[in-house]
């Protein structure tokens, strides 16, 4: 597709405010959304003396008195209750690493990780020198967002469909695609089972041979 | 063979262009689907491609915590008529780092790096003012929150007059010029790159002729923009609140 211009192009008069297409209102960074006096600036947004400029290209959505911006296309911006899949980064004293493709890495305490067995104990001091044991730098984990905070994502994988994962498929696609629904870990009529996380990462895992109930989610692999 | 001087003839450029016309603007969004924000940009026969990785995890630490902005431009071996290496150029790289720490809102993610890399796949002059413009359509691709769009354009004095958006035959290495970078096409620049000499009544007309050229090529990247989140939103779920 190639689209090409000759300097500004006559369907949009310079400097128009912003574009309304349908109900929803685009607009550009820089532009001068609303006032300052009526209303407060949110996410993609930012005051400039006394006007509420837009920060990123999107829709303008405003609720009550708060303007935001949402943009189309941009990293993964976690919000609690996610359901998402990262790849372990590192390993840390009493918590992993993880990368879930946003704009820091996750954090997954030893505490709040469900121990292989099933069974929900306080962890020893042996537990943190078995970390290794468990999980290492390159495995793929199912996990769920537990907070936010402005430098840190804190995860959790208490319940037993969480955990690390074992053989399956990775598919990356855009996160923007993935909407929030009541449930991401589906049962395919022919026996695979798909998870489909917040954070745009797609698992595929073959199907089972009834393994997975008995050992609480923990499985693995004897192949190097 | 002396070439016939249009310039003083028919007040036109050997390529036909008047003193303050600019190129054709032309532009792809979504080259490199794995980066966060992607875009080919051409701007006459300069052609820039720029990825953009970010805001992502870093382990530089800056002074106050802020986003760390890492720049790479470099020009490729087949870019440019004469055969050279492939040149990453710092002091270029420099520039443009300036200009885009000045344009993203930094403190927005603290402890977080973005790499902006630029490659200019074909040179024809205006070689940081390209890499600026697409830059700027990338940093809006990847959804980083910036304080408006960039535009740069190069302006030079080309057989005593005026030009704008230099094109490779007029870019000599003596002849003065300024790369000006202003943000929403407004006439305020925040970037000026100013090379050679140049008399001191020649400067305002030139930074003028600056001012009206950005407005142009303001204009042709905030129509890319449009047309590309117009694209966007018919793929994305849009959010509901």
């Amino acid at each position: 597709m190639k689209v090409e211009i000759t300097g500004p192009i006559k369907r949009t008069k310079p400097f128009e405010n912003d574009k309304d297409v349908g109900d929803i209102k685009i607009v550009v960074p820089g532009t001068v959304i609303s006032n300052r006096t009526d209303f407060m600036s949110g996410h993609g947004t930012f005051y400039s003396n006394d006007d509420i400029v837009a920060s990123v290209a999107g829709a303008v959505r405003q609720v009550n008195k708060l303007l935001t911006v949402q943009p189309f296309k941009s990293r993964y911006s976690p919000d609690v209750g996610d359901v998402i899949v990262g790849r372990v980064v590192e390993v840390q004293q009493k918590r992993w690493k993880v990368d879930i493709n946003s704009i820091s890495e996750g954090l997954l305490a030893l505490a709040n990780v469900s121990l292989p067995g099933g069974e929900l104990r306080r962890k020893s001091a042996e537990d943190e020198m078995r970390m290794r044991m468990y999980m290492e730098e390159g495995d793929l984990v199912v996990a769920e967002v537990l907070n936010v905070q402005s430098d840190a994502i804190q995860l959790q994988a208490r319940t037993l469909r969480y955990g690390k994962l074992g053989q399956g498929l990775l598919v990356k696609v855009s996160p923007s695609l993935m909407k929030r629904r009541k449930t991401h870990f589906h049962d395919l009529h022919f026996g695979a089972k798909l998870i489909l996380a917040r954070n745009g990462w797609v698992w595929i895992e073959p199907p089972s041979d009834g393994q997975m109930s008995a050992t609480g989610g923990y499985t693995h692999s004897d192949e190097l | 063979m002396k070439r016939f001087n249009t310039y003083d003839a028919y007040k036109i450029r050997y390529d036909g262009r008047r003193f303050d016309q600019i190129r054709n603007v032309n532009f792809k969004f979504g080259l490199y689907p794995h980066a966060d924000g992607s875009v080919y940009f051409e701007q006459g026969c300069t052609k820039v491609i720029c990825a953009v990785y970010g805001p992502r995890q870093s382990r530089i630490r800056t002074s106050d915590d802020l986003c760390h902005i890492n720049c790479q431009f470099s020009l490729s071996s087949f870019a440019t008529q004469s055969k050279k290496k492939a040149q990453r150029s710092m002091e270029a790289g420099r520039l443009l780092e300036r200009t885009l720490k000045s344009v993203i809102d930094r403190s927005a993610y603290p402890k977080t790096r973005v790499d902006i890399f630029c490659e200019i796949i074909q040179g024809d002059g205006s070689h940081l003012a390209a890499c600026i413009n697409a830059a700027s359509l990338a940093l809006v691709d990847a959804g980083i929150p910036v304080k408006g769009v960039v535009s740069a354009v190069e302006c030079g004095v080309t057989r005593g007059y005026i030009c704008t958006d230099l094109n490779g035959s007029e870019v000599r290495s003596s002849a003065p010029k300024i790369v000006l970078a202003t943000l929403d096409g407004k006439r305020e620049s925040i970037m000026v790159d100013y090379k050679n000499c140049l008399h001191i009544n020649q400067m305002e007309r030139m930074i003028e002729a600056g001012f009206d050229a950005n407005e142009k090529i303001y204009a042709c990247l905030r129509e890319a923009i449009l047309l590309r989140t117009e694209d966007l939103r018919k793929v994305v779920a849009v959010k509901e609140l």
